[in-house]
């Protein structure tokens, strides 16, 4: 076990490290921040001035000797765009996309697990196809569309809702694109936990004892569909704490997504760098404690 | 594995989420609600300065005759309200102005970008103030002369005082712009200055500003650069530090700003030209043009920037806003690459001027949100434009173009052009009609879109160079023709497609002239001769439309795109 | 594109192997409510796509700059000859739906066909062929996934230059983890079960055990997976045509159309809902197909 675990973490501080020499390649790959660092209009020897004093000049392997030397030291470098120090300007971001990604999942689970107990209780009946269909739609609705839809009908037209802003009741449209977005994955998979557990031996032994099949449904079988769910939801948390980008643009979000997004747009490599490392260790915990809980739960994987 | 339960694993679980739930709803800032002032405003008389007639040379022009003094009065300040005590009550209100682009710096200096600039120039103050029409007047200076050709000198304001109690002395000026010299400031606005050498406090009262070479732009490019306080500054901590918490002789002195939401300033009451009437302005940002303008019309917001045409009519026909529309400084042409054949041909490019129908994109794609210049790439909003910029030289004429190509002996084949996305207003539908237009006069084009930094990229210059026609665009900060003209004319300084020595030449002249209607007469000539040699595809002025509260009284939009609030004020 | 899709318990996404037979899974597909469905509107879908441009000629790149922004017919200020309206260009919608249409299928299948490939194969390896490569292909996996995807699409478009196959590159690029990961969790319970031991006893080569033991069991997995990398390929694509990334702006595609769309949301509402009504009706017959699938290939239903 412990050594599964440290086999894991070193894996996973080598993802980390790779994650950020690809994200600060890939970003230069596009073309160094000095054109945009110096905007419209400046002529070229301006610009190359820029890039010598930044140091993109160097060859890429070189450059990225040097960052990730820095890194090592806890220094993730300068934003180009905001002139400060890159890091910070993520992390005073991440509680607007903590909140959010809390109101989501709520607001996903609000749907998903109704949803999904009665879709596998009455499999092929009306509910569950008229639900997964629902659900379906609302997964593939463009995002930006539902969001500015809802700030047309809800802030303009009938006045309820502020369109844009941190706080509450602010949250509530953007966590409820959100939510239902992702409610599809939950409700599909309670719904498979569901299945799989209503057809075991112990639930029949359940029902023979007499009990009512509202008990048997959700004391014994619940309880136990409800573990990949929640497991997964652990996993989409950290992937919301990712920045739901659009979202965060549409309503004017605070989060690290609408940060990401412009600083990917300006080459911001310091911030694009920044950002993807917290995503990636977000990401990263969130795996390691759910391949954890499966070993626990679920005699028959085997970790080693 | 260990002997942990299916059930308590469950509880763990459901008492973590739960936890981190419950604390992350009670960590939620609650919205700062916009205080509605108890005591109702008096609005004096309006002292926004209502916009001169366009074609108006501006005062600059006495004042850069060298060997004279400018005729501004000294002391008196020419734009203090009319009633400066009158309301019984001091500043009260608040304006929320909602903005398209981030802001990301207070420090003005530093960048080039207007989303900055609007809220720090009602902190700190420049030494001289662009009107509406283009034209300069005193500021925080309340004299200028050029008492040689290489030296511009001003008169400083005794007796202003910075937000934290420190007199704004002749020092301070000199160290603003001496900062600005530095390379290792690392300030955009750099290399424009290259005119100056150095900036040397005099005495108490005066500055010079002692220069490599005549430069008659300086005045327009110092009206955006404000005053900093070098005491300050350096305790601060530098430049970073200081566009965090800007401090200056404004009018409004900065409160907060909270990063991605917000921030707010409040009135300066001892303000050099009267306390303001306003009490705090709100700067948010919102790019999605759908939710900027939904919280105009919610009344979230007292002013946005950057209408979109679609946008406009629910703001227009809704009694508690207006819009407001003027015709800005940016001009958006089509670069043609000149290095490459067929465009080498002066003929062909005539026959591009003739197949566009600029009228047409300008009516339906933009709604109306433009003004089409045939004539040359410079509105009447900057000194020095050419004056027949509304005559089409090369009238929409589809069977010309095609004669024209046929003269030349070229027969349209595939054509390759580039553009930026989201940059220019509808650029992305503005460069497809271009293209079918040249569909229709028999060419192949390709639309290239890009990402605004990549095309600006000197590593992808290979998409500039291989492109055959370039959607451009360019916003006169300076209101003078060089600006134009040296950034996008001059071969030496962008590497342009088309240029020559000759150009280059009349385009230095006219910079370093500084009897102004030999000037004039000069900028005239590189107008005609641009237009002669089909150098672009002119198209048209942008048109700003700016969504305003009725409640906000005294705004005035700009042809530089600034919101000043100074002499605003709110009813209700 | 949710990477959390990949960590869940492969149950869950995908039946479980089993040694089955699959004759009868298409009658019974058919006969499922759910699936018939969905195959119906898929069967609609495809023929209107690529058969009614055929049927009225129709053009979707003329421009009729007078006409742009025209309402569907039936609204006032209609255009005659354009059903669903124009577009801020004037091109007649429907032509550019449909044509779109075709588009955004055809990239979908091609991709996702090729993701499969690589996502089954990759799969396969890193659940049979031990420590070392299972812990070198979950690795890049794990930084594949970890990567914001607008990074990735941004990065290789800009580089390599927009393009029809640039951007299957992407998508394929985005999408083959998936499916390594659940086929690799597949292959990892199937082989220590006993009739690959029994195999393997009486002399069988890894390979021919690859081949005749364990890909047949995980067929019902990579079927349903596939349906389900179609749907993310799909939505993908349209997000990538979204920021800009995707199809070339010549080319109509229903996430070109609805970034083009978008700022009309509150004033000409038909240009940019449309797409995304088809988008969703495609992502959701599809979906039905795919859920249906499982469900009858999962053996734990009676």
């Amino acid at each position: 076990m412990a050594r599964y675990l440290f086999e894991r973490l070193a894996r996973s501080l080598l993802v980390l490290l790779g994650v950020v020499i690809v994200a600060y390649a890939l970003v230069l790959a596009t073309g160094d921040p000095a054109g945009a660092m110096a905007g419209p209009d400046v002529p070229p020897a301006e610009v190359e001035r820029i890039r010598r004093e930044q140091g993109y000049d160097q060859p890429l392997p070189v450059q990225l000797v040097r960052y990730v030397g820095r890194l090592l030291q806890g220094d993730f470098g300068r934003s180009s765009t905001y002139r400060q120090p890159a890091f910070p300007l993520i992390v005073e971001r991440l509680p607007a996309t903590l909140a959010l990604a809390a109101a989501a999942m709520a607001i996903n689970l609000l749907i998903a697990l109704p949803l999904g107990i009665v879709s596998a209780v009455r499999r092929g009946g009306t509910a569950d196809v008229c639900g997964t269909v629902l659900v379906f739609a609302g997964q593939s609705m463009p995002v930006f569309w539902m969001g500015i839809m809802l700030i047309l009908f809800f802030s303009l037209t009938l006045q309820l809702l502020p369109a844009s802003g941190y706080g509450w009741p602010n949250v509530i449209m953007p966590a409820f694109v959100l939510g239902i977005h992702g409610a599809a994955y939950q409700t599909r998979l309670l719904r498979s936990a569901m299945l799989d557990v209503l057809s075991q031996d112990y639930l029949r032994t359940a029902r023979a004892k007499g009990l009512l099949e509202r008990a048997v449904i959700v004391r014994h079988g619940l309880r136990n569909a409800l573990i990949p769910v929640i497991t997964a939801s652990g996993v989409q948390f950290a992937v919301l704490m990712g920045g739901a980008v659009i979202v965060e643009q549409v309503f004017a979000w605070p989060g690290v997504g609408n940060l990401a997004v412009s600083a990917i747009n300006n080459r911001d490599v310091a911030l694009v760098v920044s950002a993807t490392f917290v995503f990636a260790v977000f990401i990263l915990v969130v795996n390691l404690l759910v391949d954890l809980s499966y070993g626990l739960v679920d005699p028959r994987v085997r970790l080693a | 594995m260990t002997a942990l339960s299916r059930r308590r694993f469950l509880q763990l679980c459901a008492v973590t989420t739960s936890g981190l739930a419950l604390s992350v709803a009670c960590g939620q800032q609650a919205p700062s609600a916009p205080a509605k002032p108890a005591e109702p405003a008096k609005p004096a008389d309006s002292t926004a300065a209502k916009p001169a007639a366009p074609t108006a040379l501006p005062t600059i022009a006495a004042a850069v005759a060298p060997q004279t003094q400018a005729t501004a009065a000294p002391a008196a300040p020419t734009a203090a309200p009319a009633a400066k005590p009158a309301a019984a009550a001091g500043p009260s209100g608040q304006v929320t102005v909602i903005q398209q682009l981030p802001i990301t710096t207070l420090n003005a200096n530093m960048e080039q970008s207007l989303a900055n600039l609007n809220p720090s120039i009602h902190m700190a103050d420049p030494l001289v103030f662009r009107e509406p029409n283009g034209s300069v007047k005193p500021h925080l200076a309340t004299a200028w002369s050029y008492p040689d050709e290489k030296t511009l000198r001003f008169k400083v304001r005794q007796g202003v005082k910075f937000h934290n109690g420190d007199v704004m002395t002749t020092e301070d000026v000199a160290f603003t712009y001496n900062l600005l010299l530095d390379p290792k400031t690392d300030s955009r606005h750099t290399p424009a200055l290259r005119a100056i050498g150095e900036v040397k406090a005099v005495d108490a009262e005066t500055v010079d500003f002692v220069l490599k070479e005549p430069d008659a732009t300086l005045l327009g490019r110092l009206s955006i650069l404000p005053v900093i306080p070098k005491k300050y500054f350096e305790s601060i901590g530098g430049v970073d530090p200081y566009g965090q918490k800007p401090v200056g002789t404004g009018p409004f002195k900065f409160v907060e700003w909270v990063k991605g939401q917000r921030v707010v300033m409040e009135a300066n009451p001892d303000y050099f030209l009267g306390a303001p009437k306003l009490k705090t302005i709100v700067y948010r940002q919102i790019s999605e043009d759908n939710t900027r303008i939904t919280e105009l019309l919610t009344g979230n917001a007292d002013l946005v920037n950057n209408v979109p045409p679609s946008l406009a009519p629910k703001i227009k026909g809704d009694a508690k806003t207006e819009l407001q529309t003027v015709r800005g400084l940016r001009n958006v042409y089509l670069k043609i690459n000149t290095k490459k054949a067929p465009f080498t041909d002066v003929k062909v490019r005539q026959a591009l001027n003739h197949a566009i129908d600029v009228k047409l994109i300008v009516e339906t794609v933009l709604g109306g949100n433009a003004v089409p210049t045939p004539g040359g790439y410079e509105g009447p909003g900057v000194w020095g434009y050419y004056k027949e910029i509304d005559k089409e030289r090369y009238p929409f004429d589809p069977a010309k173009a095609k004669a024209l190509l046929a003269e030349a002996g070229v027969t349209p084949g595939p054509i390759n052009i580039l553009s930026a996305k989201g940059r220019l207003l509808n650029d992305v539908e503005v460069v497809q009609a271009i293209a079918g237009m040249l569909q229709n006069v028999g060419f192949t084009p390709q639309v290239n879109l890009l990402d605004f930094t990549v095309v600006n990229d000197e590593w992808n210059r290979k998409y500039r160079e291989e492109m055959d026609l370039h959607l451009w665009s360019n916003a006169n900060n300076t209101a003078d023709a060089d600006y134009n003209y040296s950034t996008n004319f001059y071969t030496k300084n962008t590497g342009l497609y088309w240029g020559n020595q000759e150009m280059d030449d009349m385009i230095v002249k006219a910079r370093t002239t500084l009897d102004t209607a030999s000037r004039e007469a000069q900028y005239q000539e590189i107008g005609k001769k641009l237009l002669d040699e089909a150098v672009a595809v002119p198209l048209y002025d942008q048109v700003d439309s700016y969504g305003v509260s009725k409640r906000l009284k005294g705004f005035q939009a700009r042809a530089d795109e600034l919101m000043y609030l100074y002499g605003a004020s709110v009813e209700g | 594109m949710a990477a959390h899709e990949a960590v869940l318990p492969a149950e869950a996404i995908a039946p479980a192997p089993a040694v089955r037979s699959r004759a009868s899974a298409f009658t019974r597909l058919r006969a499922d409510r759910k699936g018939r469905s969905g195959l119906l509107a898929l069967l609609v879908l495809t023929v209107v796509l690529f058969g009614l441009p055929l049927v009225l000629g129709v053009d979707p790149r003329f421009q009729d700059l007078r006409a742009r922004l025209a309402p569907p017919l039936g609204f006032e200020g209609s255009s005659a000859g354009h059903l669903l309206g124009t577009d801020q260009l004037g091109r007649d919608l429907l032509a550019r739906l449909l044509v779109g249409g075709q588009m955004s299928l055809t990239i979908g299948f091609a991709a996702s066909i090729l993701a499969a490939g690589i996502g089954v194969a990759a799969g396969m390896v890193a659940g049979y062929a031990g420590r070392f490569w299972d812990g070198l292909i979950t690795s890049i996996a794990d930084v594949q996934l970890t990567f914001p995807n607008i990074l990735l699409g941004l990065s290789v478009m800009v580089v390599l230059g927009p393009g029809i196959g640039n951007l299957i590159l992407v998508l394929v690029l985005s999408s083959w983890v998936f499916q390594a990961r659940i086929i690799r969790a597949d292959v990892l319970s199937l082989r220590h079960r006993d009739f690959v031991d029994a195999g393997r006893a009486i002399g069988a080569t890894d390979t021919y055990l690859l081949w005749r033991y364990i890909l047949p069991n995980i067929a019902g997995s990579v079927l349903v997976l596939f349906t389900l990398t179609l749907v993310r390929v799909i939505l993908a694509e349209a997000s990538l045509s979204f920021l800009g990334l995707g199809v070339p702006i010549e080319i109509p595609s229903w996430g070109g159309m609805l970034a083009e769309g978008r700022q009309y949301l509150a004033s000409a509402w038909w240009a940019g809902t449309f797409p995304g009504l088809l988008l969703m009706l495609t992502i959701v017959a599809i979906n039905l197909v795919g859920d249906s699938l499982r469900d009858i290939l999962d053996p734990r239903i009676q």
